[in-house]
């Protein structure tokens, strides 16, 4: 049974669905909810700084539901809402969006949706209700219903390009980075020869909806793409591979691609020549820091609090760049009781961190992180509070991170790990500068004290200083 | 007439006939809207738009010994992922899912408020109401009257549920009837020296602007309900008097004050621009018998925006007015006055309230565009290139749309825009947007089709 959740983060199953469908080019949703369901979401999301998809918050469909609708249906309401959403709105495919107050009156969505695609329009649907699951299980879900109905929508032969390879598992929104990542995913593949089909932002689109099963093979990149990519394969026998988390080190991109090249022709030659590249960037910029880490003790004890991939993809980095001991991993997006996928982390967790935690409660993870005496915790602002108190460093890398402007920066691949590297010594780096500056207002105080009753009385002004300053964790590095 | 009887807030559409769609003139607007009752319409067409769940959230999330619980399921309460607070802010979600729907969520949200309470320490518990309570017709009084006394503190219920109305203002109108039901002290024997200046939506720099200009005048004061705590909320009933900041969201609280505890109600406009400003502190001066001193202060305050002032910045613009119809008087003057020209505005609603302040709109044409929607971008979108619009000064979020169709936005968003400093504020903010125009990314989200239509084909008349 599900708790009581104090700071919940990740939204709901429209929230997951309505973010998804926003970040397909062309693609515009229709919420058949009450007028706020779909603005909830808007509002929470433009505190992350992604910037706004044309069809998000004010600009998003939706029939906005009023109370004659739930006591007599809504049915006919979404119907004249469809079409003339069509009348109104420029797109390629329109996406019709269940809800709670939907599914609990009993709307049936199903048939309105066919009513309007049997006319020739493009229309897709998805019955999933916002208390169905958070928005990753949304995200997935819509991918799913999309992709089981687009071939009777927008019509085309099966071809096989064996260069195309669909993306999945990357959430919009929910990953702060999702675009730089799919941007850096897609600059991967086209290393060695071939395209990603990615779906969403700059080079996503509707089209990526209907080639999907053109492709040679899918990749997901975390339990949350393994729906569509199943789909794929029972329909068009598009056979996918899934990974733990997105690649971050040259060696996790070999390894990625030595996978990928079981089933897309990849010219060796042109492989070797890119890996070998990727190694170079790696061990170059690596190389520039091994005094850093050393001289400002970089393997700190460390926390990631974030989704299952995050977590796996961060530790990693961690412990294999800095040496650090990952004492706790907070899993916020998984579920405790996962019967829909057959993904299964755990090996993989306990591999990259020494105590594995699923929650997204605040409590729950304030009081891990106190326990887990950590020097550095990877986590989204909502731990900001609880690193002050504690006196830890916070690195905010996870959902969601406010006061920061996130467009095309990517923590993915070996140029997503240089600069997730630099932003970790760079944090270290200003906390150090406080530290000393603190210390030398202290030694000034002390020099200037008469007697030894001021020096005690002075002294404990500044007595917070340890090892990571106190300083420190309020600049939330 | 108190509505304090009631057990919960009248909607807007109940109290005051508000309307929520009209798409036509300043004229057939103020036509539409002089019976004794508003007749609405519904539109077969609609775009989202914030909801009494949301005004609600956002103003309760603003009193800071207070807890909020969001009775409803886990999407609901990302509401408070958007307020992007301080640190100290927390609320809770009673995460209902499928199973509570059938089976009813009373005892997540008896867990729920055991719980705010022990890690809070609040001073009062605000249970949202969400639309599955709603539906669901969960009996939360059964759970408030169980736990109340154990823990000792008021636990109140705001009853939203997202779908009764289309003006989200009932949100702040029913957040003010729990508060001055359940939490206004009732002992009201004694006055005391301040004032309480309501603010429901205003931003933190609007409301440090006319806190300033108060504490300049030494006139004691407390904002709420917004920016306060639980006591000052209590002590509302022991004021001298009682301003409003912008009358459309805090006329209600103002006059059942007034009504039921006798604290008297200074009306004015919202303090926007140099008039608006001097109105609304003339009118304080006057209450309070301080007169001398507020002319005095206005009159340094007028010199030395008439430094500064430049008349002819808008010159040939035409202009279009987004606002709480309460302060589009104020903006329009203000842009009137800067040698812009005022062809149309927007509000979110109308109401009977309202009716006094269209009928002000002096520095409008009668044919002057008028179209009433909480958002709805896309009637917004329908006007703007029609008619040639250059400037649209907007007090929302996400008005994007209206660079693609060929204007240049002014936000009030994160600025003074109240008070005096706010003239010399939205004079700069003005003198931007200016260098932007013509820089349009092009690219409309909407049919040509549908704007070469009237706004009106998708509306249709209530059928009571």
């Amino acid at each position: 049974m599900s708790n009581v959740i104090k700071n919940p983060r990740n939204g709901c199953a429209l929230h997951g669905a309505l973010q998804t469908v926003q970040e397909i080019e062309g693609a515009v949703p229709v919420v058949h909810a009450n007028a706020g369901c779909g603005v909830i979401n808007y509002l929470a999301n433009k505190t992350v700084g992604n910037g706004a998809s044309r069809y998000s918050g004010f600009a998003t469909p939706g029939t906005a539901v009023q109370e004659r609708h739930v006591i007599f249906g809504g049915a006919s309401r979404l119907r004249e809402q469809i079409k003339n959403t069509i009348k109104v709105v420029n797109g390629d495919l329109y996406v019709i969006l269940n809800s709670c107050e939907s599914a609990m009156v009993g709307d049936d969505v199903d048939a309105m949706t066919r009513e309007i695609v049997e006319q020739g329009e493009p229309v897709a649907c998805t019955l999933i209700a916002g208390f169905n699951g958070g928005s990753h299980y949304g995200y997935e879900h819509v991918i799913y219903d999309i992709l089981k109905s687009i071939d009777g929508v927008k019509k085309n032969e099966k071809s096989t390009d064996e260069k195309l390879i669909n993306i999945f598992g990357i959430v919009p929104e929910k990953d702060p980075y999702w675009q730089g990542n799919l941007e850096e995913i897609r600059r991967i593949f086209a290393g060695v020869g071939l395209k990603a089909n990615l779906f969403f932002g700059v080079y996503g689109g509707v089209n990526d909806l209907v080639n999907a099963k053109n492709a040679v093979a899918s990749v997901v990149f975390s339990r949350w793409g393994e729906l569509p990519a199943k789909l794929l394969k029972e329909r068009f026998d598009v056979p996918y591979i899934s990974v733990s988390s997105l690649p971050n080190l040259a060696s996790d991109e070999r390894e990625l691609i030595e996978k990928v090249s079981e089933y897309a022709k990849i010219d060796p030659e042109v492989k070797e020549s890119f890996l070998e590249s990727e190694g170079r960037y790696e061990r170059n910029y690596l190389s520039r820091i091994r005094d850093d880490i050393f001289e400002y003790d970089l393997g700190k004890r460390t926390l990631i609090v974030g989704d299952e991939e995050q977590v796996i993809r961060y530790g990693k980095l961690f412990k294999e760049v800095f040496g650090a001991r990952v004492v706790g991993a907070v899993l916020t997006d998984a579920l405790k009781k996962d019967e829909e996928h057959e993904t299964d982390n755990t090996e993989i967790l306990e591999a990259v961190a020494e105590n594995i935690y699923i929650t997204s409660d605040e409590k729950d993870i304030e009081d891990i992180i106190k326990r887990s005496r950590a020097q550095v915790v990877i986590g989204s602002s909502l731990e900001k509070r609880i690193a002050e108190k504690n006196n830890v460093s916070l690195l905010e890398f996870s959902y969601p991170i406010y006061h920061r402007a996130i467009l095309n920066q990517t923590t993915v691949g070996v140029r997503g790990a240089v600069e997730f590297v630099s932003d970790y010594i760079t944090a270290v780096k200003q906390a150090e500068k406080e530290k000393s500056q603190v210390l030398h207002d202290y030694l000034k105080q002390l020099k200037n004290q008469n007697s030894w009753q001021g020096h005690t009385s002075k002294k404990g002004q500044v007595k917070q200083i340890n090892l990571v300053s106190e300083l420190a964790a309020r600049e939330s590095i | 007439m108190s509505f304090l009887d009631e057990r919960k807030a009248l909607t807007r559409e109940k109290r005051l006939s508000s309307l929520s769609h009209f798409h036509g003139t300043l004229e057939g607007l103020i036509d539409e809207t002089s019976g004794a009752e508003i007749k609405q319409r519904i539109r077969t067409f609609s775009q989202v738009h914030v909801d009494e769940t949301i005004y609600a959230f956002d103003v309760l999330s603003k009193i800071e010994d207070a807890a909020i619980i969001v009775n409803g399921s886990i999407g609901c309460a990302a509401l408070g992922i958007g307020q992007d607070q301080e640190k100290d802010f927390s609320w809770f979600s009673t995460n209902l899912v499928e199973r509570d729907t059938i089976l009813g969520g009373d005892d997540k949200l008896r867990e729920a408020i055991l719980r705010a309470n022990e890690e809070k320490h609040p001073k009062a518990i605000f249970i949202i109401g969400t639309p599955v309570v709603a539906i669901n017709n969960d009996d939360i009084n059964s759970v408030i009257l169980e736990l109340e006394d154990e823990i000792g503190i008021p636990i109140i219920s705001i009853y939203t549920d997202g779908f009764k109305s289309k003006t989200p203002v009932t949100g702040y109108d029913i957040v003010t009837h729990s508060l001055l039901k359940y939490l206004i002290d009732k002992n009201v024997d004694l006055k005391d020296d301040y004032i309480n200046v309501i603010s429901f939506s205003e931003n933190i720099e609007d409301v440090a602007s006319i806190a300033g200009i108060l504490h300049e005048l030494n006139i004691k004061f407390q904002v709420l309900p917004r920016f306060s705590n639980v006591d000052e909320i209590r002590r509302a009933s022991k004021a001298r008097a009682t301003v409003v900041l912008n009358p459309d969201e805090g006329d209600y609280l103002a006059r059942e004050l007034q009504e039921v505890y006798g604290v008297p109600y200074i009306e004015s406009e919202a303090p926007i621009g140099f008039r608006g400003t001097k109105n609304f502190l003339q009118r304080l001066g006057i209450f309070l018998n301080i007169e001398e001193q507020v002319v005095k202060y206005i009159d340094e305050a007028e010199a030395k925006i008439s430094e500064q002032f430049v008349s002819n910045i808008l010159e040939d613009k035409r202009v279009f007015v987004d606002a709480s119809l309460s302060k589009v008087y104020g903006y329009g003057r203000l842009l009137t006055n800067l040698g812009g020209q005022v062809v149309g505005f927007s509000s979110p609603f109308v109401d009977l309230e309202n009716r006094k302040q269209l009928k002000r709109f002096d520095f409008l044409n009668k044919n002057a565009i008028a179209i009433i929607g909480n958002g709805q971008q896309f009637e917004k979108a329908n006007e703007l290139e029609k008619n040639g619009i250059d400037i649209y000064f907007s007090e929302n979020v996400g008005n994007s749309f209206v660079t693609d169709e060929g204007a240049v936005v002014v936000s009030t968003r994160n600025r003074v825009t109240y008070g005096f400093e706010g003239v010399d504020v939205i004079i700069a903010s003005v003198r931007r947007a200016l260098r932007l125009k013509e820089k349009g990314t092009g690219g409309s989200s909407y049919k040509d089709s549908f704007k070469r239509r009237s706004g009106n084909w998708y509306v249709k008349q209530e059928v009571s």
